[in-house]
């Protein structure tokens, strides 16, 4: 068994990604509107920026722990295949989504009965998340 | 480059999670939590719904849970090919990774932007990990 190589600088931009990712794909200006009526979720534009900090802080751990996953699993891909490093790592990323994000996600919003557009504005989010993040896994290499 | 795939016990991984999700909602366990952090009323949804429905929300849930055990399968494969542990421990052992990565990580991150209970979450996310993990115990027994 060798040892897993991972790029530790390559984690902690692909964590920070996801945030830039998310605060793109919801913004006001792009799909933010959309989201919050689909999730009725009441937005504060009077929100202080303090109340942010907590939310996003956690989501950057919950995106770093799905970047260092992806950059094991890519690792683990890459010892069988060795296609290209990025290669492996955006096949990775996209079956770790339709298998662990989106079928578990179309599980539980069925059952709450959510609209559909939901899922899928979501579930999209998702893919564009990991895709930048196996870009840049696979470009700095372990 | 060939990944070995035993089709039965994607097949049987998948129905498992099936058998899963309904003793964890049932009322008598999670079933009454759940539809007091969601707002759903099970009751009066069963009611509106129609056989069709029903046909389809089932059959898309049982799709979703056979890609889930499919990307189990082939996941375990090739961590068993890096790693070479038994079989059943690479099966279990990718299951929680893709768990934590993927699915409890992700749910919470959107839970957490939608101002949904904490408890919603922790109940949501439990009832996943045991459901990879019961296709992993059973993908990991049958073997490719």
């Amino acid at each position: 068994m060798n040892g897993v190589e991972i790029n530790w600088l390559a984690v902690v931009l692909a964590g920070v990604s996801s945030i830039v990712v998310g605060w793109v794909w919801y913004s006001r200006g792009v799909f933010g509107n959309t989201w919050a009526r689909l999730a009725k979720v009441k937005q504060d534009p009077n929100m202080p920026m303090s109340a942010m900090v907590q939310p996003i802080v956690l989501s950057l751990v919950a995106g770093l722990v799905t970047a260092y996953v992806l950059a094991l699993a890519g690792w683990v891909a890459h010892q069988y295949f060795n296609d290209s490093l990025v290669v492996d790592m955006l096949w990775s990323a996209a079956w770790l989504w339709l298998g662990f994000t989106v079928a578990r996600q179309v599980t539980h919003d069925a059952f709450e009965n959510r609209p559909t557009k939901l899922t899928v504005l979501v579930s999209a989010s998702e893919l564009l998340t990991v895709v930048v993040m196996a870009l840049i896994l696979g470009w700095i290499k372990p | 480059m060939n990944v070995d795939i035993n089709g039965w016990a994607v097949l049987l991984a998948a129905l498992s999670s099936m058998v899963v999700g309904s003793l964890w909602y049932m009322p008598a366990t999670f079933g009454k939590a759940w539809q007091r952090y969601t707002g759903v009323d099970a009751e009066k949804m069963r009611r509106s719904q129609t056989s069709g429905q029903l046909v389809w929300m089932y059959g898309s849930v049982f799709l979703a849970s056979l890609v889930t055990a499919y990307v189990v399968a082939f996941v375990a494969f090739l961590e068993n090919k890096a790693f070479s542990y038994s079989f059943m421990v690479d099966a279990l052992d990718t299951a929680f990774w893709l768990w934590l990565g993927f699915t409890a990580a992700r749910l919470y991150v959107h839970d957490t932007f939608e101002g949904r209970r904490k408890k919603l979450t922790l109940l949501n996310s439990a009832h996943e990990l045991v459901t990879v993990l019961v296709m992993a115990l059973i993908i990991g027994a049958l073997k490719p």
